[in-house]
């Protein structure tokens, strides 16, 4: 397999070269143009399946693109503006269901609860993805994305998480005092501790939403 | 006429160097700015069926064309998504077909038509029209998110709604991706798979997506369900 990134930061595609019997696991609805494979469509088992869809946020289904032959060719996108990186994971990862954008198949993609004060408090819902193995992991962002090397402890904002390392854990915690807590506009973040790679988006969807949303016509909902 | 593409690939926008009796049509709201010396001419082209011809491919009903009278004069051009913009020559009777809205500019001797795209091409998404234009002249034309080149020699399946422009003398066709399950269930609804030999330019975005995940912040307005 032979990748590459293109069109970073704002547009990025990955442009994914596969050799016969080679294949890439995609999200759904990803796929931008391809040439000598064959696509098929997988819950990647019906239990996990149901979990993503239902609590990571993510769709149920996932796409595999097959080389028949030497010389196939995905192009992947993900669906807003905004970055694309490779990992080359080996171990374990969690991440947010909507930066997943394609995976060596070899890789396993599972919904992981977080504890109910995690999940509550940070404002992502309560469960993540776990992505376990070894591979190449295609991530996208809102924005570009940004690496941290934490070393010790590490405040972000819950919404700009792509991914971390099992290296990491986090806490939810208050911004400084009780008054930065409630005014500043940080609310409650997550406290990270240990040593490993953070990465982080330059945007946030959710404030994307809300600052564009408002401007826009009023849908009509049945009471 | 000399031109250059500026702000690439994010916010493209098009100079345009107009020496002295040169012209440029342009897509109706595309003008950003212009050397006071240029004189603007706004008409239906064609007439009216022309015109309303044209709005059903996805352009303006009038055209603006630019000219240059005794001075030459710069001109600048912008689409209206963010995204890139792609200039090229085409040669004397040299044919492309572009997805609906990509016009941005073309010479006034370039020919834009509106062309059926064929019934399937509807339930892509895109509408049911393409533009085919034919030199000789310039070109222009825009996409939201990047532009990808593609040569495709042999097959290639694309997403209808990547499509941006392409060589006429490739052979399309509209279909399903995969067996029922994909139909169904992969989130690539139609695509069209393109054979034989040309080239092919992709958007690496498509705008519906970004409108979808809008729709839930829009405000609500909350209606009682007997009425």
């Amino acid at each position: 397999m032979d990748l590459s990134i293109d069109h970073r930061p704002a547009y990025a595609t990955a442009r994914v070269r596969l050799n016969a019997g080679e294949a890439i696991r995609a999200e759904s609805g990803a796929m931008l143009a391809m040439q000598g494979v064959t696509i098929s469509t997988s819950s990647g088992g019906l239990f996990k399946a149901a979990k993503r869809k239902l609590f990571g946020g993510e769709s149920f289904f996932l796409n595999d693109f097959k080389a028949d032959r030497d010389g196939g060719e995905v192009i992947l996108a993900p669906q807003l503006p905004g970055d694309v990186v490779k990992l080359d994971i080996d171990g374990s990862w969690t991440m947010q269901g909507s930066s997943f954008l394609a995976c060596e198949p070899g890789i396993e993609i599972d919904t992981r609860m977080q504890s109910l004060t995690k999940g509550f408090l940070s404002g992502e819902g309560l469960f993540v993805l776990g992505i376990r193995g070894r591979g190449a992991l295609l991530l996208s962002s809102f924005g570009a994305i940004h690496e941290v090397r934490v070393d010790g402890e590490y405040v972000v904002d819950s919404g700009h998480i792509v991914a971390f390392d099992e290296g990491l854990d986090y806490r939810i915690r208050g911004m400084g005092n009780w008054m930065s807590t409630l005014f500043s506009g940080e609310g409650l973040v997550c406290r990270f501790r240990g040593r490993g790679r953070l990465l982080l988006q330059t945007r946030q969807p959710e404030a994307f939403g809300k600052r564009v949303g408002p401007l826009l016509p009023e849908r009509r909902e049945a009471r | 006429m000399k031109h250059e593409i500026v702000g690439r690939p994010d916010f493209a926008m098009l100079q345009l160097l107009l020496e002295p009796g040169e012209s440029i049509r342009a897509e109706s709201g595309a003008m950003v700015s212009m050397d006071s010396t240029l004189e603007l001419e706004t008409k239906a082209q064609g007439g009216i069926l022309a015109g309303i011809k044209r709005m059903i491919g996805g352009e303006s009903f009038f055209v603006n064309t630019f000219r240059a009278g005794n001075q030459p004069g710069r001109l600048h051009l912008a689409p209206g998504s963010p995204g890139d913009l792609h200039g090229m020559e085409l040669a004397e009777g040299e044919s492309w077909m572009l997805q609906s809205g990509a016009y941005v500019a073309g010479g006034t001797s370039v020919e834009v038509d509106t062309k059926w795209g064929g019934a399937r091409t509807f339930f892509g998404g895109e509408g049911l029209f393409m533009l085919r234009v034919t030199g000789p002249g310039p070109l222009f034309f825009g996409s939201y998110g990047a532009l990808e080149v593609l040569d495709i020699d042999g097959e290639m399946v694309v997403d209808t709604g990547a499509i941006v422009a392409f060589d006429e003398g490739l052979d399309y066709r509209v279909e399903t991706v995969g067996g029922l399950k994909s139909l169904l269930f992969s989130g690539e609804g139609l695509v069209c798979r393109f054979h034989g030999r040309g080239r092919l330019y992709i958007q690496t975005r498509l705008p519906a997506p970004l409108a979808a995940f809008l729709h839930p912040f829009r405000p609500v307005k909350q209606e009682s369900s007997d009425d």
